[in-house]
């Protein structure tokens, strides 16, 4: 029963609402403008540290995310202006770097009077305000089969904030997809010269896609980090590849894509990961292993995926954000 | 992962004789998984403001804060074990001890300072093997809850293990030589910069050929480099045979990879006409698989291809040894062998042909299929050999050394400009480098971001690389 | 299609308003394309206000390279742009007469479409300065340029294949207030904009014979159709100067008749044509002005028909295609009897 409760309750949890909001970042910059960012990881690793380092100082809640929010507009700003007047290998191959950079720096020892170097930040520096805000009383709470804390860490008041976030972020991009605005961006991704003799500022709307794609990484980096401690490892590589996979899995280019991939693949990879703890003993298989093998089956599913079937679940063959 | 990929040679240098005992052991342990532990006396360990492991010395150290990360000075560490010993933490909370002993050691601070700060343990265990790249620091930190825990304890050590050894690449050759430090410093890390820049080189050639012919940025390149390297260790430490038949083995295992790749994946690809995007995307997730097949097969420690330490050679300024020097030799000697290929042969003009234009290259009655499918060969073959003598190099590989590596690959072939034949190799020695000299200003843990904030700013002022060329649109 | 056999009142309005070419530039436009190529009985092709106004001035231009023009709108001096050692464009003087259909011809490797790309801003010459309506366009991007009023057709063309054939039309539009970031998020700000466009759209679309597939992504067009449509979307903000590269490479002789209406129809509307051609049958029919290139330079001007007999022309031109028939009028017989 509690591993039903832990399957399902991986449906709503903080860590899939951040994924998704990563995820429709990144379906502003692939599936509508074509923009290939390989970095979501880096704007949600400088979200996070822009929301916990100003929080350790005592900042108040609302101007550390405005803070958050800034420094990853700053730093969507440094990667485009080199790079959106060239091709789209460009774009991912700095967006990678950056984000490594961004990794690098934050766990180095010598900055960790600032970041905390590769230990990070301890929830408790940065979690208090945003705990106390929370309307609820103190204490567990049980919906149905699911008993969370209503305030601390992993809670009610986070996963309430959480999917407030995404429900937000989901109707803006849903707005966008179907204005004038959004029209621009989506034949930016099919063919950028052609937009540009038709008098549209490509630049200046692709700078506009990478920045808006940036600030809804950013604000997934708060929601990652809030119910655990903020480890600059943590957000790596990989986390964007587990975006890109959430994305294509959903449906590129689709306004719901991003957050039913989420959900399916954390539901899933749990489901997995839960059965064959239970099932096999850790003498044949190390839990460790288990881990590993979670990420292979994203590996190959994404390789699957990508191959088979790349307008995801709900995305149109014919609309397809990859060009051909 | 920021790993030590640079570790200073002279730290190598040992009399030979107990090198090969020490290896023998550390062979032993690596296999046992630290099972056995030697029954030794108890012996004194010194105990030292800083400590820096060398052949002869491991390290146990740490340092002791609230979990606010405040030091907390002045507090006795007891350190029980193959050796023993007892210091005071510094006004910074740091402590050290100097073991000449493999084994395992506890580490102790009073129960009450513990209460006091809420810490979940007053004691942890670590092990230390002198020869092991992940084992020869123990680190222990009590603000961490987690460090009882099994798992995450070696974790975090292995972590911290690797940023102390990258961190030590210059400060012992500083120790070494208090006079004229920086020049010194300056001509070992140039050195090693070239060394590495042409293990790189020789990574990233192979991907650059991939990309001339395909169009394809190839992301699980790394892992090609990795399965090199583990293919080596297998050859050697498995099978029992000699350094070079391994490396045989390994490259061809790595051409084979190359080719049933092309032959069931990438070829069926290009025949559905399937974009290079999306292409790029499935080596993403291959990436992802392989990185993650080796960890399930390998684990998360680092494997040592040789075990036995080489002797050092001082070269006016710079200290050496033979290993290095043959693996840049060889890496050297390869990509002029493929510099000649694609210029001197039939094939190599074909696949330069195929770069140029591939309808064209159809047209002209070239094969384009089978010679991307040799491209495909050649570059995994390439990157397996690299795997091999960066093992070597590097006293080890580990199963995501090449994902690491990957961002300095693609850092080469960007920076040489996308799809040219030389430009990966000069790109790949400017970042090496670059990543070993800019250590002499900044941070050595953070040596990689300034090779990879070099390819931005260069991409700023030539957009199309060293090399490259620019396209007419229209 | 179906209305070819009722001849529309406006010709005749038309006709009698020839002499007074201002007053025609409000004037509701007679679509050429619904007519076809045979006019109802009674009626001539073409009513030629800006036509005959650019012949007459035409006519006393001399026929040699680089002359200048009674009233041009773009004027170019001393373009150069070198790729490595080869001189891709070396155009010393070069002038495009106002409201004219002006042909720029000559073999591969001429240079036309790198002319093209230097005049929009899509490249940057090594030398040179250009004015465009008395605006210097050195240093203008490609955006800008597009909204001056000079757009331009790609030779490859270059539809926005997964968008609909509306959503590719309603691109062309200028100043859409939707196409800001926060002011798309308030559809009452760009609603009224957007229904002007769509309607716009719709026309250009009916008269260019694509209404049909309005709704279908512009991916599953033919060759042609897309050509019609790139056309289309580059008349979408009223171009003063539309600068078209090989209009009608690939596209079959029955759709080629109409673009051609096409093109005359568009001066007609006051709009100055630029285009680029292989084919020198083709040009002679509907150009005014023949612009010959060769190997970057501009090597000979004039009239269709003293163009063709330039020495310089059969030198640079045709000596590359020794075996084509001039005369070979085949395709255009139609066009011919009515001119």
């Amino acid at each position: 029963m509690t591993i039903i409760a832990n399957i399902l309750g991986e449906l709503f949890a903080p860590t899939t609402a951040a994924y998704a909001l990563a995820a429709i970042g990144l379906n502003i910059h692939f599936g509508m403008t074509g923009l290939m960012n390989m970095g979501q990881a880096g704007f949600m690793l400088l979200g996070a540290y822009g929301f916990a380092i100003t929080q350790m100082h005592g900042a108040n809640l609302f101007s550390s995310v405005l803070f958050a929010l800034l420094l990853a507009a700053v730093y969507a700003l440094l990667l485009g202006i080199p790079t959106l007047k060239l091709g789209p290998d460009y774009l991912a191959m700095v967006t990678l770097a950056a984000a490594e950079i961004v990794r690098i720096v934050g766990r180095s020892t010598s900055m960790t009077n600032i970041t905390g170097g590769s230990a990070g930040i301890a929830p408790q520096d940065f979690t208090t305000q945003f705990e106390d805000l929370s309307p609820l009383p103190d204490g567990t709470s049980t919906f149905l089969i699911w008993t969370y804390n209503n305030n601390i860490a992993n809670s009610w008041w986070l996963r309430i904030v959480a999917w407030a976030l995404v429900a937000l972020c989901a109707f803006l991009c849903w707005r966008w997809f179907r204005s004038p605005w959004g029209r621009v961006l989506k034949g930016i991704r099919e063919d950028e010269n052609a937009v540009r003799s038709l008098g549209k500022s490509v630049t200046r709307c692709k700078m506009q896609a990478l920045v808006v794609g940036g600030l809804f990484g950013a604000l997934a980096g708060i929601v990652f980090v809030l119910p655990r401690s903020l480890n600059p490892d943590s957000l790596g590589r990989t986390v964007t590849f587990y975006t890109w996979t959430i994305l294509l899995l959903g449906g590129a280019a689709t306004i719901m894509g991003p957050i039913l991939g989420s959900c399916v693949l954390w539901v899933l990879l749990t489901a997995v990961k839960e059965t064959m703890r239970v099932s096999i003993p850790p003498t044949v298989i190390s839990s460790n292993q288990i881990e590993a093998l979670g990420w292979i089956i994203v590996g190959v599913a994404l390789m699957l995926l990508v191959i088979f079937r790349p307008q995801g679940i709900l995305g149109n063959k014919k609309e397809l954000a990859f060009n051909g | 992962m920021a790993s030590a990929y640079h570790i200073n040679p002279s730290r190598r240098r040992t009399c030979p004789r107990t090198a090969a005992r020490v290896a023998v052991f550390a062979f032993a342990a690596l296999i046992l998984c630290g099972l056995c532990a030697p029954a030794a006396e108890a012996v004194e360990a010194e105990a030292v403001e800083t400590c820096v492991p060398t052949a002869e010395y491991g390290c146990v150290n740490g340092i002791l804060q609230t979990v606010g990360q405040k030091p907390i000075a002045g507090v006795n560490v007891t350190l029980g074990g193959t050796e023993a010993g007892e210091t005071t933490t510094a006004d910074d909370g740091t402590w050290a001890f100097k073991v000449a002993d493999d084994g395992t050691y506890t580490v102790t601070i009073p129960q009450d300072v513990a209460n006091r700060h809420g810490f979940a343990t007053n004691s942890a265990e670590v092990e230390i093997v002198k020869q092991s790249f992940s084992k020869q620091r123990g680190v222990v930190r009590f603000d961490k809850t987690a460090a009882s825990d099994g798992t995450s304890k070696s974790n975090s050590a292995s972590t911290d293990a690797k940023q102390s050894t990258s961190a030590n690449a210059g400060t012992t050759s500083a120790a070494s030589s208090t006079s004229s430090a920086t020049w010194t410093r300056f001509c070992q890390q140039l050195y090693s910069g070239i060394i590495f820049g042409l293990l790189l080189g020789l990574m990233a050639v192979g991907m650059n050929l991939v990309y001339g012919t395909t169009g394809l940025s190839s992301f699980s390149h790394g892992e090609q480099v990795t399965l090199g390297g583990l293919m080596a260790y297998v050859g050697t430490q498995m099978l029992h045979m000699p350094v070079i038949v391994s490396a045989v083995f390994a490259v061809v295992i790595g051409g084979l990879t190359g080719l049933l790749q092309d032959q069931f994946i990438w070829g069926p690809l290009r025949r559905k006409r399937v974009g290079t995007m999306q292409q790029m995307i499935v080596t993403i997730g291959l990436s992802m698989a392989l990185q993650y097949l080796y960890q399930f097969f390998f684990g998360g420690d680092i494997k040592g291809i040789v075990t036995s330490v080489p002797e050092g050679i001082q070269l006016g300024p710079i200290t050496t040894n033979a290993p290095a020097l043959i693996c840049a030799g060889i890496a050297l000697v390869t990509i002029i062998g493929v510099t000649v290929f694609l210029y001197c042969t039939r094939l190599g003009r074909a696949t330069r042909a195929v770069s140029d234009n591939a309808a064209l290259a159809a047209a002209s009655g070239i094969n384009v299929d089978s010679v991307v499918r040799i491209v495909w060969t050649i570059s995994c073959a390439l990157a397996a050999l690299s795997g091999v003598l960066l093992g070597i190099y590097l006293n080890g590989i580990a199963w995501n050394t090449g994902v690491t590596l990957l961002m300095l690959m693609f850092a080469a072939v960007t920076l040489g400009g996308l799809g040219t034949a030389n430009g990966a190799l000069v790109g790949a020695l400017v970042i090496g480098i670059v990543a070993d000299v800019s250590t002499l200003v900044i941070p050595s843990d953070m040596r990689y971001a300034s090779a990879l904030a070099i390819l931005i700013l260069v991409l700023l002022v030539r957009p199309q690389g060293i090399f490259g060329k620019r396209n007419r649109i229209g | 299609m179906a209305e070819n056999n009722k001849p529309p009142v406006e010709a005749a309005q038309r006709k009698d308003a020839a002499a007074s070419p201002a007053a025609q530039v409000k004037e509701p436009f007679y679509d050429l394309a619904k007519w076809g190529t045979k006019p109802p009985e009674g009626e001539e092709l073409i009513s030629t206000a800006y036509g005959d106004k650019v012949t007459r001035d035409l006519a006393f231009v001399e026929n040699k390279p680089g002359v200048h023009k009674p009233d041009p709108i773009l004027v170019a001096d001393d373009v150069v742009r070198r790729f490595g050692g080869m001189t891709a464009v070396d155009v010393g003087h070069f002038e495009i007469e106002r409201h004219g259909i002006t042909a720029l011809i000559g073999p591969n490797g001429a240079g036309k479409t790198t002319f093209f790309n230097l005049m929009t801003g899509f490249d940057t010459p090594d030398t040179g300065s250009w004015r465009f309506d008395g605006r210097d366009m050195q240093h203008v991007n490609p955006e800008h340029v597009a909204r001056g009023g000079m757009v331009r057709t790609f030779q490859l063309t270059k539809v926005m294949s997964r968008l609909s054939v509306l959503d590719n039309m309603l691109l062309g539009a200028p100043d859409q207030p939707g196409e800001g970031m926060f002011r798309s998020l308030f559809p009452g700000m760009w609603r009224k904009k957007e229904r002007e466009n769509r309607e716009k759209a719709e026309a250009l679309l009916e008269r260019f014979l694509l209404i049909k597939k309005k709704d279908d992504f512009a991916g599953s067009l033919s060759g042609g159709q897309r050509k019609l449509l790139e056309m289309a979307r580059a008349l979408m903000c009223d171009p003063k100067l539309v600068m078209l590269d090989e209009p009608m490479a690939g596209v079959n002789p029955a759709l080629k008749q109409s673009l051609l209406d096409h093109i005359i129809s568009l001066r007609e509307d006051g709009t100055t044509v630029l285009f680029v051609e292989h084919d020198i049958n083709m040009v002679r029919h509907i150009a005014d002005w023949v612009t010959v290139m060769a190997e970057g330079r501009i090597v000979a001007e004039g009239q269709p028909k003293t163009v063709m007999d330039d020495p310089a022309v059969v030198d640079a031109y045709l000596g590359a295609h020794a075996d084509v028939d001039l005369g070979d009028d085949a395709v255009l017989e139609g066009l011919e009897e009515h001119a």
